[in-house]
C-alpha cells in the first residue's frame, strides 16, 4: 500500500501546528529569527531544516469571495457607494494558508538523480532519504521540481520530509497530520485519498467554488512528467500563487536524449579532428 | 481628512507597500510567493566548474592523442603528454568532486549502485573506468620512461599493458566524461540548463576539445616539444572546433531563449561574453588566422583555456541565478517544456 | 463571568466545544477562535463541513475571519450596539422563539414602578452621583424588595471572574406579578423592547462602523438558524471581556440567546472560551480572593458574617439552588479542618477564619505594592511584569517589595524586574527568590478546560534538577509551617494547627499524591472516608466533607472520573465518558430547556433530554440539568423551599425563579440591562447617550496612571491588543522556544495601508506607538485586514498589537502593556486591553 497526504487548503487555519510538530518530532533546529513582513510567514520556504511549511497568502481584494458560502464581498462592493462618508469594507477578502511538504512524487526526480542510492522508495512507497548513505553530493537539490530537498550546510547532507517513516513503522500517523486540528492534513492510503480529494473538490464545486482543484494528479494539471504526487493538495488559486510550478516535469526524462546528442557531437568532433590530420 | 475619496486614498495607498501577497500588491517588488525561489539551486562551489573544465580537457586530450595514434601520426612527446595528462586529470577530478561533497568521507557510496538515469551516477562510474584505464596507460608510459625503476614489475607493465588498445577503449568513456558534465546540468529543474538539454553535452564536449587542443599546444610549446606536424594539426583542429563550439553556443542561446538571461546579467556577462565569447572564442579565432609564432600561439591557447574555464563558471553561475528566479521557473514550467497531462515519458 | 451568571445562574460556558458540531450557525464575536483556540476550532470547522454557517465579527480580519462564511468588521468596544441591534431586530421583526421566551425567561415578569427607562443621559434609575454607584432598589421585580446581601451568596461573588448563581428570598411562584400576554408596559418584555428600540441598523452602522448590509446579513442568518428546529451557538473570549463594560457585552449576548431560544439546546448556548489551560479550574477552586471553592462567598467584615450561624443563614437563599448553601459550606470546612470543625460549634474555627476587609483584587494589590503597603509576594505561574496592564507600573511595584518569590520554569521578566528598565539593582532593596517549577509533563494533575471539563494528565518525566511541582512547594511549605506552629498556644494560630494537611507523599522527592487531593475535593463521608457520589450526597451536619462542591462526584465510586479517555468513536456525540465536567458531568447546562414546557423535545433534530412518562423521570443523551423526577407539570406549593420551590418548567435551576433573566433585577453594578458606552479611552463621543463611558467603571487617578482623555487629539487611534497562535500570553512560555520564536520573531503593529500612507510608514518599517503611560517601538505590518472605520464622515484608524513580547528570551520586543492604563470593569475588575487610545509615528522616536 502506498501512503501519502492530502492537504486541503480550504480548511487550513494557518495555525502552523504541523510545522512545529514536524520540527519537534524530528528535532530540527529553528532557522533564525527575522520578521519578513510577508503576511504571517516568517519561515518562508521548505528547506533541509523545515520539512513542513505553512504559506500565507494575504489576498484581500482580488478574490471577491470568502472561503464560505456567502458572497459577502460582492455585497460589499455595492456597499461602497451606499455607506455614509464613503467608508470602505477594507480588510474583507481572502487569506489563504497552505501547508506545503515534499510531494513524494510517483516518479521522484530526487531519487532518480541520487548517485548513491541514498534516496529510495520505502515499503510505504514514500520517497525516503537514508541518512546513513547520503554523501551530500547535492545533485538531488536542483533536480527536485518543487524545491523541496535541500542541503543543510552544517551537516553536509540533504534532508526533507521522511513522511515520518519512523512513526509509520510503529503504526502511527505522521506528526504533522496528527497535530493538525482541522484535518487539513489527511494521511492515508493514496488510493483512498484520491477518492476523498475527488469528493471534496466535487463538494466545493457544488458550493460554487469552481476554481477548486486537486494539485498532484496526472489527470489534473500537468504533473504528467512525474506521474503525479503521493502528497496532493486541494487548491483554489493558480499553483504559482503558492510557489508551486503549474506543470512540474521530470528532468531525467531528457537524459537519454542528451546522451544521444552528445554521442553525435562526439562523432562529429572526432571526425573534424581526424580531418585535421589530413596532409 | 473627512472626505478623502476612494481614489485619492488609493493613490496614497499606491505608494505604500503592504504585507499582502505580491499578486494583490502592485507595490511589492517581488513576484509570485514573495519572490522566494520555488526551486533550490545547487550548492556547488568553485571545485565543480574547475572539475568540468579539467574533465573536458581530459576528454579532448584523449580524443586527439588516440586519433593521432590510430591515424599513424607518431609523436612521442604528444603521446607522453596525453597519457600523463589523462592520469593527472583523473586524479584531480575525483579530488575536486569529493572535496565538494557534504560528507566527503562517504564518497565511496557513489559506488554502491549504478543508475543509468542519473548522470551523476554515470559520471562517477565513467570516472572510475576512465581513471583506471588512464592509470594503466600512464603506468605503461611511466615504465617505458623508466620512471618506475628497473624491477620486474615495471618491465612486465611495459610489456604487457596494451596501451594502444586501452586508449581506444578509453576514448568513448573519456568523451562521455567530457559531454556528460553538460548533460548532468541539463538533467535538473533549473530552467536555463534543462531548457538546453539537447545541446548542453555537445557544447561542453566541443569546449572540452577546444580547450584540450589549446592545452596540448601550450604544453608542447612550453617544452619546445612536438613535431611540426603536430603543431600544424593542432592549429587546424583548434580553429575547427572553436567554430563548432561557437555554433553550439549560438544554438544553445537560441534554444535557451528568454531563460538565457542570467548569462547576460551584470555579474555573469563579463565572464560569459567577455571571457568565453570574446576572449575564449572570437579573439583566438582571429589570432589563429594570422601568421603563426610560438608566442602568439601560446597566448592564443591560454585564451582558449581561460575561455573554457569561464564558460564552466558562467554556466554554473547562470544556473544559480536561473534557479533563484521564480519568473524563470514558472514560465518554464508553463511553457512548451511542460509535459502535458497526456504525455507518457 | 457574571454576564452569564446573572442571566442563567452559572458563570461557566453553557455548552461544550464538541456540541458546536451540532450548530446550524455559529457566531464568533469577541474571540479570534482559530488563532487562540485552534484545537477547539476544529469543531466549528466540522459544523461548517456539515453545512453550518460561520460568522466572525471582529475589528480585524483574522485567521478566524478567513475561515468564516460571513465576516463583519466592528470598531473595538462597540459590541453592545451590535448585539443590541440584533436584539432590536429580533424584537421588531418578531423573530424570537415565542413559546420559549414566555415559558423559560422572565419576559412576563413585572418590574417595579420605580424603574424608569433610560433616557439620553445613559444612566439607569437609582444612580447616586455622590457614591458614583447605583442603588438597585428600582430594578426589582414588582412586590419583591431585594435583599442584596442574599443574592448569589453575597455581593462578593460578583468580583469573581465566574459569578456563581444567585437566589432571592421569598420569590414564590404565583407571588410574582406577571403578564403572560407580554403586553403590560412594565413587563420585562416591553421594557426590553423600549430599551433596545434605539439600537437600529443605522445606529449600528454609525457607531460600530459595520456596514448595514453586513449587520443585517448577520442578523438574518442568525434568526434563520434559530428556533424550534435550528440552533445557533455563540463563541466569545476576551475580545468581549477586556472592556470597561465587558460584563454587559456578554449580557447582551445572553439576552439574545434567550430570545432566540438557543439556551440549553444542542448546537446552541454560549461558549465562553477560557484562556489558560486551567483558568476555569482556578476560578472554580478559587484562586480569587473573594470566593471560596465552588463560588461560595468569602466571609466579609461588612456583612452579617460575625458568627458561623449568621454567616450560614445570611448566605442561604429560600428558593433555588442556593438553599443548599449550608451543606456545601459545612462540607468545605469539614474537608479543611477535619475533626477540629464541628458545625454545631462552628465558631471555634470560624472565629479565626479570615474575613474580607476590602478590595484585594489584583490591581489594587499592585498599587499597594508600589505604594509600599505590600511587603512580600509569591508569584506562581504569572508574568505580570509583561502581561499585566500598565506593566511598567507593575514592574515598579515589584521593585518596591522587600521580598519576592517567583516560581516559574523560565526566567520571566517578573523575576528579573530588579534589573530591567535601566534601573540600578542596588537602588531597589527587594530580595528575589527564583524557584524552578515543573511544567505540565513533569507532574500529574487535572486541568479544568474551557467547557468546565476536568481532564487528568499523568507525569511523563521527572522534572529536571531542582525543579519541583507547585503542589510539592505548597505542601511542604504548609507542612513546615504546621511543624513550626505545632506547639503554639496563640489563638491566632488555631487555623494552622487545625488544618488537615495529611496528603500522602510518594517517590524520592516526596511529591504529594495529587489523587488524594482530587479525592478530597470530590468529597467523602467522614465516618468511613468513602467517596460521595455527588453534591446531592452532601450534608450540613458535618457527616460529609467536600473540598469543592461543584466538583463533587469527580471521584465517585473511588474512580478518578477525570481520567477517563474513552475515544469518541466508542460513544455518542455527548462523549460523557471522556473526562468529567462539572456539575455532575453535565455537558450542556440548562438542558431542561431542550424540551418544551411539557417535557417533549422541541424537535426531533434538536432532541437532548426529555420527560419519560413511563419511567417518570428525565432521560436523554446528556445528564439532565434538573431534578431527575420532577415532572413538567410540577408546581411548587406555598411553603416550598429550595429547588422544590421551582416549577417543573423552570430550566434555570440556579435562579430563584427558575427563569432566564432578560432583565437582571439585581446583581450587576452597572445596570439591569446593557447599554452602550464608549471605552474609557475613546477618540470619539458616545453618539447614543451623554454618558461617555460606563459610569461604574473603577479608575485609579494617580500620577503614574494617567488616562488619555476621551477625544484627545494627541491620541487619535484606537489600539486593540491580542494573541497570535504562535505565542502564549506574556510570551513566557513561547519566547524561549526556538520553534515558536522563529514563527513570530518580532513585535509588530498591524495598521491599514491608509494609516501607513498618511504616516509614510512602509511595511516592516519601524514605528513608535505612544500613550500617556509609555511608548514602544516595533515594526509595522501594513495590511488591509485592518479596516478603516468611518465615524461621522471621518476616518478612524485602529491599530492592532499582539502583546507577547518582552526583554527576556530568544526573541525580544518592547512590552506592549506599558501602553495600557489600569481601569477596572465594575463587576469583575477586568482591565480594558481591547480598546484604548494612542498615537503612532514613523520611525523610532
Ligand atoms: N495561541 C494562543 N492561544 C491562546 C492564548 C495565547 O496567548 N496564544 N491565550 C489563551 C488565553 S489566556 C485567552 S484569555 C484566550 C483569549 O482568546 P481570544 O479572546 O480569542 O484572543 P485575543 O487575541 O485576545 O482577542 C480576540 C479577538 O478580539 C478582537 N477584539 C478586540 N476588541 C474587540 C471588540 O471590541 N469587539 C469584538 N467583537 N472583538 C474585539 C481582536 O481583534 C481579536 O481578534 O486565548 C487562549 N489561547
Ligand atoms: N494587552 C493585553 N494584556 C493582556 C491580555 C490581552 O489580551 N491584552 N490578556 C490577559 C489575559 S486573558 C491573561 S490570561 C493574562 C496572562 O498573563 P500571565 O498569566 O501573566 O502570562 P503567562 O505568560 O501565561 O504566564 C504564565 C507563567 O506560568 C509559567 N508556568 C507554566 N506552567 C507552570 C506551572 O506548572 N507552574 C508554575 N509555577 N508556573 C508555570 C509560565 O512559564 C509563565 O511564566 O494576560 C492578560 N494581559
Ligand atoms: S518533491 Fe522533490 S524531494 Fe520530494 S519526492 Fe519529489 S523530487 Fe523528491
Ligand atoms: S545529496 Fe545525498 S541524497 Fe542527494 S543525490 Fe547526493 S547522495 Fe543522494
Ligand atoms: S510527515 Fe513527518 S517528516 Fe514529513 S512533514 Fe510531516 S511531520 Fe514532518
Ligand atoms: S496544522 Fe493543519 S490547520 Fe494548522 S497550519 Fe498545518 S495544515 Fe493548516
Ligand atoms: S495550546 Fe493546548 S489548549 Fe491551546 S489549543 Fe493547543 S491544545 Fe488546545
Ligand atoms: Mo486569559
Amino acid at each position: 500500500m502506498a501512503t501519502g497526504f492530502l492537504t486541503d487548503t480550504t480548511v487550513c487555519i494557518g495555525c502552523k501546528a504541523c510545522e512545529v510538530a514536524c520540527k519537534q518530532w524530528n528535532q530540527i533546529p529553528a532557522d533564525g529569527y527575522e520578521l519578513t513582513g510577508d503576511s504571517y510567514d516568517n519561515t518562508k520556504q521548505l528547506s533541509g531544516t523545515t520539512w513542513r511549511h505553512v504559506a500565507f497568502i494575504e489576498n484581500p481584494k482580488k478574490q471577491r469571495k470568502l472561503t464560505g458560502d456567502v458572497d459577502l464581498l460582492a455585497l460589499a462592493e455595492d456597499v461602497h457607494q451606499t455607506l455614509p462618508g464613503g467608508a470602505e469594507l477594507d480588510g474583507l477578502g481572502r487569506w489563504t494558508f497552505m501547508s506545503d511538504v515534499c510531494k513524494h512524487c510517483v516518479e521522484a526526480a530526487c531519487q532518480q538523480a541520487c548517485p548513491t542510492g541514498a534516496i529510495i522508495r520505502n515499503e510505504f512507497d514514500n520517497v525516503y532519504i537514508q541518512p546513513d548513505v547520503c554523501n551530500g553530493c547535492g545533485y538531488c537539490v536542483p533536480a527536485c521540481p518543487y524545491g523541496v530537498i535541500t542541503q543543510v550546510p552544517e551537516d553536509g547532507r540533504v534532508f526533507k520530509c521522511t513522511l515520518c517513516y519512523d512513526r509509520q513503522r510503529d503504526g502511527l500517523e505522521p506528526a504533522c497530520a496528527k497535530a493538525c486540528p482541522t484535518n487539513s492534513i489527511m494521511f492515508g492510503d493514496v488510493e483512498e485519498l484520491k477518492q476523498v480529494a475527488a469528493e471534496r473538490v466535487a463538494t466545493l464545486h457544488a458550493k460554487g467554488y469552481e476554481n477548486a482543484y486537486i494539485y498532484g494528479t496526472p489527470e489534473i494539471g500537468g504533473t504528467g512528467g512525474i506521474n503525479g504526487d503521493h502528497s496532493k493538495f486541494i487548491l483554489m488559486d493558480e499553483p504559482e500563487t503558492y510557489n508551486l510550478p503549474a506543470h512540474p516535469f521530470l528532468p531525467q526524462a531528457k537524459v537519454k536524449g542528451g546522451f544521444v546528442a552528445s554521442a553525435v557531437a562526439a562523432t562529429v568532433l572526432g571526425a573534424v579532428v581526424a580531418l585535421a590530420f589530413r596532409d | 481628512m473627512a472626505d478623502v475619496t476612494q481614489e485619492t486614498r488609493q493613490q496614497q495607498n499606491g505608494k505604500i507597500e503592504t504585507s499582502h501577497h505580491p499578486e494583490t500588491d502592485s507595490q511589492r517588488k517581488d513576484k509570485y510567493y514573495y519572490g522566494i525561489p520555488p526551486i533550490k539551486r545547487a550548492h556547488w562551489t568553485w571545485q565543480i566548474p574547475i572539475y568540468f573544465w579539467i574533465g573536458g580537457i581530459s576528454a579532448g586530450v584523449q580524443l586527439f592523442t588516440t586519433l593521432a595514434n590510430v591515424l599513424g601520426h607518431k609523436d612521442e612527446a604528444l603521446t607522453r603528454i596525453g597519457r600523463y595528462t589523462a592520469l593527472v586529470t583523473m586524479i584531480l577530478s575525483p579530488i575536486l568532486l569529493i572535496w565538494d561533497l557534504g560528507r566527503p568521507e562517504r564518497f565511496y557510496n557513489m559506488m554502491r549502485i549504478w543508475k543509468l538515469r542519473s548522470p551523476m551516477s554515470n559520471q562517477s562510474w565513467a570516472l572510475v573506468v576512465y581513471g583506471n584505464l588512464a592509470g594503466l596507460i600512464a603506468a605503461r608510459q611511466a615504465a617505458e620512461d623508466g620512471l618506475l625503476g628497473r624491477g620486474l614489475l615495471p618491465r612486465l607493465v611495459a610489456r604487457l599493458v596494451p596501451a594502444r588498445f586501452l586508449s581506444v577503449l578509453a576514448l568513448p568513456v573519456a568523451l562521455f566524461v567530457g559531454s556528460n558534465t553538460g548533460t548532468l546540468l541539463s538533467a535538473t529543474s533549473v530552467p536555463i540548463w534543462a531548457r538546453n538539454w539537447m545541446l548542453m553535452g555537445p557544447t561542453f564536449l566541443a569546449s572540452g576539445v577546444s580547450t584540450a587542443l589549446s592545452y596540448l599546444s601550450l604544453v608542447l610549446h612550453l617544452g619546445h616539444w612536438g613535431e611540426k606536424k603536430t603543431h600544424h594539426v593542432l592549429r587546424r583542429a583548434e580553429r575547427a572546433t572553436l567554430l563548432i563550439e561557437a555554433g553550439l553556443i549560438a544554438a544553445s542561446l537560441v534554444r535557451m531563449s528568454r531563460w538565457s538571461k542570467p548569462l547576460f546579467s551584470r555579474e555573469i556577462a563579463p565572464l560569459f561574453v567577455g571571457g568565453t565569447l570574446l576572449g575564449g572564442i572570437a579573439a583566438p579565432l582571429a589570432l589563429l588566422s594570422g601568421k603563426e609564432t610560438r608566442g602568439k600561439s601560446m597566448f592564443t591557447s591560454t585564451l582558449v583555456l581561460l575561455g573554457g574555464l569561464a564558460l564552466r563558471f558562467a554556466m554554473v553561475q547562470a544556473g544559480r541565478k536561473s534557479a533563484d528566479d521564480p519568473e524563470a521557473y514558472f514560465t518554464f514550467a508553463r511553457g512548451e517544456n511542460a509535459p502535458q497531462p497526456e504525455d507518457k515519458i | 463571568m457574571p454576564g452569564l451568571g446573572i442571566t442563567y445562574g452559572r458563570g461557566g460556558a453553557t455548552t461544550s466545544l464538541m456540541d458546536l458540531q451540532n450548530a446550524d450557525c455559529i457566531l464568533i464575536e469577541g474571540s479570534n477562535m482559530a488563532e487562540a483556540h485552534p484545537v477547539g476550532f476544529r469543531h466549528p470547522m466540522i459544523a461548517k463541513e456539515k453545512g453550518a454557517t460561520l460568522i466572525h465579527v471582529d475589528p480585524r480580519f483574522t485567521r478566524t475571519s478567513a475561515m468564516c462564511d460571513i465576516y463583519a468588521p466592528i470598531r473595538p468596544g462597540t459590541d453592545i450596539v451590535f448585539l443590541g441591534g440584533m436584539i432590536n431586530y429580533v424584537l421588531e421583526n418578531e423573530k424570537y422563539f415565542e413559546e420559549y421566551v414566555k415559558s423559560y425567561t422572565n419576559a412576563a415578569t413585572l418590574i417595579t414602578e420605580e424603574y424608569e427607562d433610560v433616557d439620553t443621559t445613559g444612566l439607569f434609575s437609582g444612580w447616586d452621583d455622590e457614591k458614583q454607584a447605583y442603588d438597585m432598589e428600582s430594578w426589582a421585580y414588582e412586590g419583591m424588595p431585594i435583599d442584596y446581601a442574599s443574592v448569589g451568596g453575597s455581593q462578593g461573588r460578583m468580583f469573581g471572574d465566574s459569578g456563581g448563581g444567585q437566589g432571592q428570598r421569598g420569590v414564590h411562584e404565583g407571588e410574582r406579578p406577571s403578564d403572560e400576554t407580554l403586553q403590560h408596559p412594565r413587563t420585562v418584555f416591553q421594557i426590553l423592547k423600549r430599551h433596545f428600540a434605539r439600537y437600529t441598523p443605522e445606529m449600528v452602522e454609525r457607531i460600530c462602523g459595520t456596514p448595514r448590509e453586513a449587520f443585517l446579513k448577520v442578523a438574518e442568518t442568525i434568526c434563520e438558524n434559530s428556533g424550534r428546529d435550528k440552533t445557533t451557538a455563540f463563541c466569545y473570549a476576551v475580545g468581549w471581556t477586556q472592556h470597561s463594560k465587558g460584563v454587559q457585552i456578554i449580557r447582551s449576548a445572553a439576552i439574545l440567546q434567550l430570545l432566540l431560544g438557543n439556551m440549553g439546546r444542542p448546537g446552541g448556548g454560549i461558549m465562553a472560551l477560557r484562556g489558560h489551560a486551567t483558568i476555569q479550574g482556578s476560578t472554580d477552586i478559587a484562586t480569587l480572593y473573594n470566593i471560596l471553592p465552588g463560588y461560595l462567598p468569602m466571609p466579609d467584615v461588612i456583612k452579617d458574617h460575625d458568627t458561623w450561624q449568621s454567616y450560614v443563614e445570611s448566605e442561604t437563599a429560600d428558593t433555588g439552588w442556593w438553599n443548599n448553601f449550608p451543606k456545601y459550606i459545612t462540607s468545605l470546612f469539614k474537608a479543611w479542618y477535619g475533626d477540629d470543625f464541628d458545625p454545631e460549634n462552628g465558631d471555634e474555627i470560624f472565629d479565626h477564619f479570615p474575613r474580607l476587609s476590602g478590595d484585594h483584587s489584583y490591581y489594587p494589590t499592585i498599587m499597594e505594592m508600589k505604594d509600599g503597603g505590600v511587603k512580600g509576594c509569591f508569584v506562581f505561574g504569572q508574568n505580570f511584569a509583561v502581561g499585566g496592564p500598565h506593566a511598567r507600573l507593575a514592574r515598579d511595584a515589584l521593585r518596591n517589595l522587600d521580598w519576592l518569590v517567583v516560581l516559574d520554569a523560565f526566567e520571566v521578566e517578573t523575576a528579573t524586574a530588579w534589573k530591567l528598565d535601566g534601573v540600578d539593582p542596588k537602588e531597589n532593596g527587594s530580595e528575589v527568590f527564583y524557584i524552578p517549577m515543573a511544567l505540565i509533563a513533569e507532574k500529574e494533575g487535572s486541568f479544568t478546560q474551557t467547557q468546565r471539563m476536568l481532564q487528568w494528565h499523568d507525569k511523563a518525566v521527572e522534572p529536571p534538577d531542582d525543579a519541583r511541582s507547585d503542589a510539592w512547594f505548597v505542601f511542604h511549605l504548609g507542612r513546615r509551617l504546621k511543624e513550626l506552629y505545632k506547639d503554639s498556644e496563640e489563638p491566632r494560630d488555631a487555623l494552622i494547627k487545625a488544618v488537615t494537611w495529611d496528603y500522602p507523599v510518594e517517590g524520592e522527592r516526596n511529591e504529594p499524591d495529587i489523587e488524594s487531593v482530587i479525592k478530597e475535593v470530590s468529597g467523602y463521608t467522614v465516618a468511613d472516608r468513602k467517596p460521595v457520589g455527588g453534591f446531592a450526597d452532601l450534608k450540613d451536619d458535618g457527616s460529609t466533607a467536600c473540598g469543592g462542591w461543584i466538583y463533587s462526584g469527580v471521584y465517585a465510586d473511588g474512580v478518578n472520573q477525570s481520567r477517563r479517555r474513552k475515544p469518541h468513536r466508542e460513544q455518542d456525540n455527548v462523549a460523557a465518558e471522556w473526562g468529567w465536567a462539572w456539575p455532575a458531568n453535565r455537558r450542556i447546562l440548562y438542558n431542561r430547556a431542550s424540551a418544551d414546557p411539557d417535557g417533549k423535545p422541541w424537535s426531533e433534530r434538536k432532541k437532548l433530554v426529555w420527560w419519560d412518562e413511563e419511567q417518570e423521570k428525565w432521560v436523554g443523551h446528556d445528564i439532565p440539568d434538573f431534578q431527575a423526577t420532577k415532572p413538567p407539570s410540577y408546581r411548587p406549593g406555598e411553603n416550598a423551599s429550595g429547588v422544590d420551590a421551582l416549577p417543573g418548567d423552570g430550566p434555570f435551576i440556579l435562579q430563584a425563579d427558575g427563569k432566564g433573566w432578560l432583565f437582571a433585577p439585581v446583581g450587576l453594578k452597572d445596570g439591569p440591562l446593557p447599554i452602550h458606552y464608549e471605552a474609557l479611552e475613546s477618540p470619539v463621543p458616545n453618539l447614543m447617550y451623554s454618558q461617555q463611558y460606563d459610569p461604574a467603571v473603577r479608575t485609579f487617578d494617580r500620577p503614574d496612571n494617567p488616562y488619555n482623555r476621551p477625544m484627545d487629539p494627541k491620541y487619535p487611534y484606537v489600539v486593540t491588543t491580542y494573541r497570535l497562535t504562535e505565542h502564549h500570553t506574556s510570551g513566557a512560555m513561547s519566547r524561549w522556544i526556538p520553534w515558536l520564536s522563529e514563527l513570530q520573531p518580532e513585535l509588530f503593529v498591524e495598521i491599514s495601508p491608509d494609516l501607513a500612507a498618511e504616516k509614510g510608514v512602509n511595511n516592516a518599517g519601524w514605528v513608535t506607538v505612544e500613550t500617556s503611560r509609555g511608548k514602544i517601538h516595533c515594526k509595522a505590518l501594513v495590511t488591509d485586514r485592518i479596516p478603516v472605520y468611518d465615524f461621522e464622515g471621518k476616518k478612524l484608524h485602529t491599530i492592532g498589537i499582539p502583546y507577547h513580547f518582552g526583554p527576556n528570551g530568544l526573541v525580544k520586543g518592547d512590552i506592549v502593556n506599558d501602553l495600557m492604563p489600569v481601569s477596572l470593569e465594575a463587576n469583575v475588575a477586568m482591565h480594558e486591553a481591547k480598546a484604548f487610545t494612542a498615537n503612532l509615528e514613523k520611525g523610532r522616536v
